[in-house]
């Protein structure tokens, strides 16, 4: 009885660490729609956040995200100024923003498609997905590589090499770009810059917890 | 233990929170491994073999047949994959809200929003029917083009301009910003531009040459890049010719004021003028060769016009009562009267080839060492003959090289192919011109109806509202940043295609954005004068991100209105291709054995075996009546009643000596600014194309700037020393570049290669720029009436050592971030 409701705990608490994932995965791909931004400055959002700020760590960044969400609230075009501020947080040069692919941050030499673009390409393989983008992005889009964690977390329900293929990928790739990743969003103010911090929080919580099981 | 700390997970994004996810990125697949490949393609750079591994391109390797492949070939994976390449088209975030009624002056300091592509095309389509239907053709301008990618299909000048002329007219350049003045004043001298024509063939300099006089010119230095696939056979004759040099056969003679990079290669002798004083220095020449009838009188009477006219003003004769002695010259050039008469007299003693550089007529007054250098030729009598004469280009794209006679490919129409396909027949400029010198685009922001004097007709400037820019950028190219700040303000719509953030696509409302031609089917010429073979552009990987070529981005556009098929004659990438090569297979049947497009395409490239030599103004010495050049007269017009019946005061009937604007060396500024910049083609780029290459950057850059050059005399002066970083200033602007100091410079002399990228600290007015634009501080002044160019190397600056801390470089981001509202 006690094993099956630890095995209940343990799938929850896969599925929240895929959810998640997935969310952050989705934060970062594009611009948020209506209705994903309805739902963030709601209640839901709200509770997400409450929720996410009972880990102490967590906190501080939570908080930046609420005041941010604030700060859209009273906006006169919310999802447009969020729109501008994805876009110069993301989608400009790595000097004037903070594209969010981990080869930028691999190594200094500022160049696309390095490294970790491959080891994604061999990890997809590895666990037989493909990128459904109609735009030709490189893996190592951050999104990519979250979205493929939180694929990896439902897997590892079933496969201990799922389970220690996280912790390979956010040590070899994820956290070490995500630190000066979150760091360049940090130029900027806005809903991004606090939620890459909210990100790269998680990340290392969430290594040290997969470590710890 | 763990999964305790795992509570706050709990029922995490359930079924309330889904709504804040959004769809998988990732979906099952049977992946197979990507194979290794090899491709072939060309570039400016030249031909290469490129390994693709894992959809990447991961090793370049020179083409074999290329001898003398150049380091620049390791720039182009930096090109491919360099952070700063457009991934998505862009929207200026004011003007996607305001549209015609954002404030113009936030333009270059403001955000941006991604749109579809769609969105973006729309937008596009909405402002050329707003622009046609508000006011006219005379609106729009769409004919500042440029150095392209190469590729004969995807040509993006090609691209841009049929499809916006199949839409409606509109403003067109004449000139650019290379040959400006020398392109106008040629033909009244010699009947061609001379700068595009192809020039006396190595093997014949090398074999009959005894003097070669390179005037401002440095071989060594451009011959590295070509407009189509470079070959870089020209190396080997320069090699060649090193070996003459060193046995004491050929003398070279390098007339410059800086110890080029080919005469580092030749170990040729060097002759230091003054900057900007060449004419003087040639017209003492004159002098010395007429005194000491050292002239060819039969030739001149023979070939050429109005000698007569000409040569009272280099004897003090003329209007200016001014004896153009070596005496006189030497007080303006710096070098001694007794050296400028030696140099004339070996030139007359012996076979003597003149070959001059393209830096020389972008100044002030450009068209008179030109004409000049014509007229020195004129007196030593050698036009015609191999090895003799006067060159303007054989730094030039294998100008030179025994060409095979074969016929290159064609290109994609650039017009359309019916005048009755426009949407917008209107071609009422209301007195404006629909052809504005190049250069002048600027000038026509900012003062709109204003009239030039033209090369003979006035020119008056249209009332530009919307430029339309692809491939091609004007923020490295034109002249006095802070003034063209002041222009784009006044611009309502600004359009730029593109494949990397450059300075352009900052200062733009729509930026679209084209992949590389690394990432396209194309086909080139290999070696643009000689016609080495036929290259095939194999794509290496698909574009990336959301950039597209431009034939898919012109044919969405025309689509929006309806004249997509005519566009693209109802073929695609490929057929285009092969229809390029089997045009080029035909024209080539009865000369050259080519196999078909299938073949080719799996072989790569096909190569012409001929090497015919070519002896320029060879026809026409042998008999001027049958051959005539192609001048008003038929002659070499030494005197131009042509051009001296425009009046001009800055280009008169024949060459004259006129003081600039600004000269170093006591000339006019030079006491409150005493060095002269020179702003020539870079060592380490095409023009401003990889400077966004950060492992060709880190080749050359000091400090993370471009490096100013400069003598070890003014280093000290100013206390600057080697690896330092120094403010460039004028009263036009200010910059930051790294020290090089080096003996190849003398006092007085500095440079900074043009194609660095802009990029101020700040959207403000004489910002100043971080990274080392030199056209931050170059004068915008047209040459004279008669050409209009640019005059980049008229040009006075201050250095300083900068002291403080350094701000980061801005050049090479995306948009400028400000501070969200």
């Amino acid at each position: 009885m006690e094993n099956k409701l630890e095995q209940q705990a343990i799938k929850q608490a896969m599925e929240g660490r895929a959810s998640l994932y997935w969310w952050f995965s989705s934060l970062l791909i594009r611009e948020l729609t209506s209705e994903q931004l309805q739902a963030l400055c709601s209640e839901q959002g709200s509770s997400l956040l409450s929720q996410l700020a009972t880990e102490p760590t967590l906190r501080p960044a939570c908080e930046k995200v609420s005041n941010e969400l604030a700060k859209l609230r009273v906006m006169q075009d919310p999802q447009l100024e969020l729109a501008a501020d994805y876009a110069t947080t993301l989608l400009g040069d790595h000097r004037s923003s903070a594209p969010p692919y981990a080869s930028l941050y691999a190594n200094d030499s500022a160049l696309m498609y390095q490294e970790p673009h491959q080891q994604m390409l061999e990890a997809l393989s590895q666990w037989q997905l493909g990128i459904t983008l109609e735009s030709n992005e490189p893996a190592d889009h951050f999104a990519i590589v979250l979205d493929l964690m939180g694929n990896l977390a439902i897997k590892s329900l079933e496969s201990r090499q799922a389970l220690t293929a996280q912790v390979d990928l956010v040590n070899s790739l994820l956290l070490p770009a995500l630190k000066p990743w979150s760091d360049a969003c940090q130029r900027h103010t806005g809903l991004y810059a606090a939620l890459s911090l909210l990100l790269y929080e998680f990340v290392k919580l969430d290594l040290s917890l997969l470590q710890e099981e | 233990m763990a999964l305790s700390r795992r509570s706050f997970l709990k029922g995490i994004l359930g079924s309330g929170g889904a709504a804040m996810v959004g769809p998988s990125l990732l979906a099952p697949l049977s992946a197979k491994a990507a194979e290794e490949t090899w491709k072939i393609s060309g570039s400016h750079w030249g031909a290469f073999r490129a390994r693709i591994a894992g959809g990447t391109v991961v090793e370049l390797k020179p083409y074999e047949f290329d001898q003398t492949p150049t380091e620049m070939l390791e720039g182009i994976k930096g090109i491919i994959y360099s952070s700063s390449r457009i991934r998505y088209p862009m929207v200026r975030y004011e003007w996607y809200k305001n549209r015609g009624k954002a404030n113009p002056s936030t333009r270059g300091d403001n955000r941006f929003i991604r749109v579809t592509w769609d969105q973006a095309l729309d937008l596009f389509y909405q402002e050329l029917e707003r622009v046609q239907t508000t006011y006219g053709p005379w609106a729009l301008h769409a004919g500042q083009t440029g150095w392209r990618q190469t590729g004969q299909m995807h040509s993006c000048n090609n691209h841009m301009q049929r499809a916006v002329g199949m839409h409606g007219n509109y403003i067109r350049k004449v000139g650019d910003y290379s040959t400006g003045a020398g392109q106008t004043i040629m033909p009244y001298v010699t009947g061609s531009t001379e700068v595009y024509a192809q020039g006396t063939s190595w093997p014949l300099i090398l074999e009959n040459s005894k003097v070669i006089v390179l005037w401002a010119t440095d071989l060594a230095k451009n011959l590295q890049v070509g407009w189509n696939c470079e070959t870089h056979e020209s190396f080997d004759y320069l090699k060649q010719l090193q070996a003459k040099v060193a046995d004491g056969n050929i003398r070279v003679i390098s007339i410059d004021p800086v110890k080029s990079k080919t005469q580092h290669l030749l170990n040729c002798e060097q002759q230091y003028v003054h900057p900007q004083t060449d004419v003087a220095m040639m017209l003492a020449m004159a002098h010395t060769l007429y005194s000491e009838e050292l002239h060819d009188q039969d030739f001149l009477d023979t070939y050429t016009l109005g000698f007569e006219d000409f040569i009272p003003y280099v004897m003090g004769e003329g209007e200016d009562k001014i004896a153009k002695t070596p005496e006189w010259a030497a007080q303006i050039c710096g070098v001694d009267a007794e050296r400028i008469k030696e140099l004339a007299r070996l030139m007359a003693a012996e076979r003597t080839q003149l070959i001059f550089g393209w830096g020389l007529q972008r100044q002030q007054h450009g068209e008179q060492p030109y004409w000049m250098g014509a007229i020195l030729a004129a007196m030593l009598g050698q036009i015609g003959l191999p090895g003799g004469g006067v060159s303007y280009a054989h730094h030039y794209s294998s100008i030179g090289v025994p060409a095979s006679g074969a016929s290159a490919p064609g290109a994609f129409p650039l017009n359309p192919d019916r005048p009755e396909d426009r949407v917008h027949q209107n071609s009422d400029y209301q007195g404006y011109s629909s052809t504005i010198p190049v250069a002048r685009w600027v000038d026509a922001i900012l003062e709109p109806g204003k009239k030039i004097q033209y090369n003979g007709t006035t020119s008056t400037l249209p009332d530009i509202k919307m430029m339309v820019f692809s491939g091609n950028n004007p923020w490295h190219h034109h002249q006095d940043r802070n003034r063209m700040k002041r222009a784009f303000e006044k611009l309502e719509t600004v359009v730029a295609i593109d494949f990397a953030w450059t300075a352009t696509c900052r200062h733009a409302d729509i930026v679209l954005p084209a992949c590389t031609q690394f990432e396209r089917n194309d086909i080139d010429v290999y070696g643009s004068y000689c016609v080495r073979g036929v290259i095939a552009m194999q794509k290496l990987v698909d574009p990336l991100y959301q950039s597209r070529t431009d034939f898919e981005i012109m044919t969405e556009l025309c689509r929006r209105f309806d004249k997509h098929k005519q566009y693209t004659r109802g073929m695609d990438e490929m057929e285009w291709v092969a229809s390029l090569y089997q045009e080029c297979r035909e024209a080539n049947k009865d000369r050259y054995v080519m196999p078909e497009f299938k073949q080719f395409w799996q072989d790569g490239i096909v190569l012409f075996d001929g090497m015919n030599n070519y002896v320029h103004h060879a026809a026409f010495r042998e008999d001027p009546e049958i051959n005539p050049l192609g001048t008003p007269s038929g002659f070499i017009e030494i005197f131009s009643r042509k051009i001296a019946s425009f009046g001009y005061d800055d280009c008169k009937g024949h060459p004259t000596w006129m003081e600039k604007a600004e000269r170093s060396h006591g000339g006019p500024g030079s006491d409150k600014h005493p060095l002269w910049l020179q702003s020539c083609h870079p060592d380490y780029r095409l023009h401003s194309q990889m400077c966004e290459s950060k492992p060709m950057r880190e080749r050359y850059a000091v400090q993370g700037r471009e490096p100013i050059y400069m003598s070890p005399q003014d280093a000290k002066q100013y206390g600057i020393s080697d690896g330092d970083l120094v403010r460039v200033f004028n009263d036009r602007g200010q910059l930051l570049a790294g020290a090089v100091v080096s003996d190849n410079y003398p006092q007085g002399v500095v440079r900074i290669h043009e194609g660095a990228w802009y990029g101020p600290e700040d959207e403000k007015m004489g910002a100043l720029d971080t990274y080392g634009d030199p056209n931050t501080v170059t004068l915008d002044l047209g040459s004279s009436k008669l050409a209009q160019a640019t005059s980049a190397n008229t040009c006075l600056v201050s250095i300083e050592k900068f002291q403080g801390t350094a701000p980061e470089v801005t050049a090479f981001g995306g948009p400028s971030e400000v501070a969200p509202t």
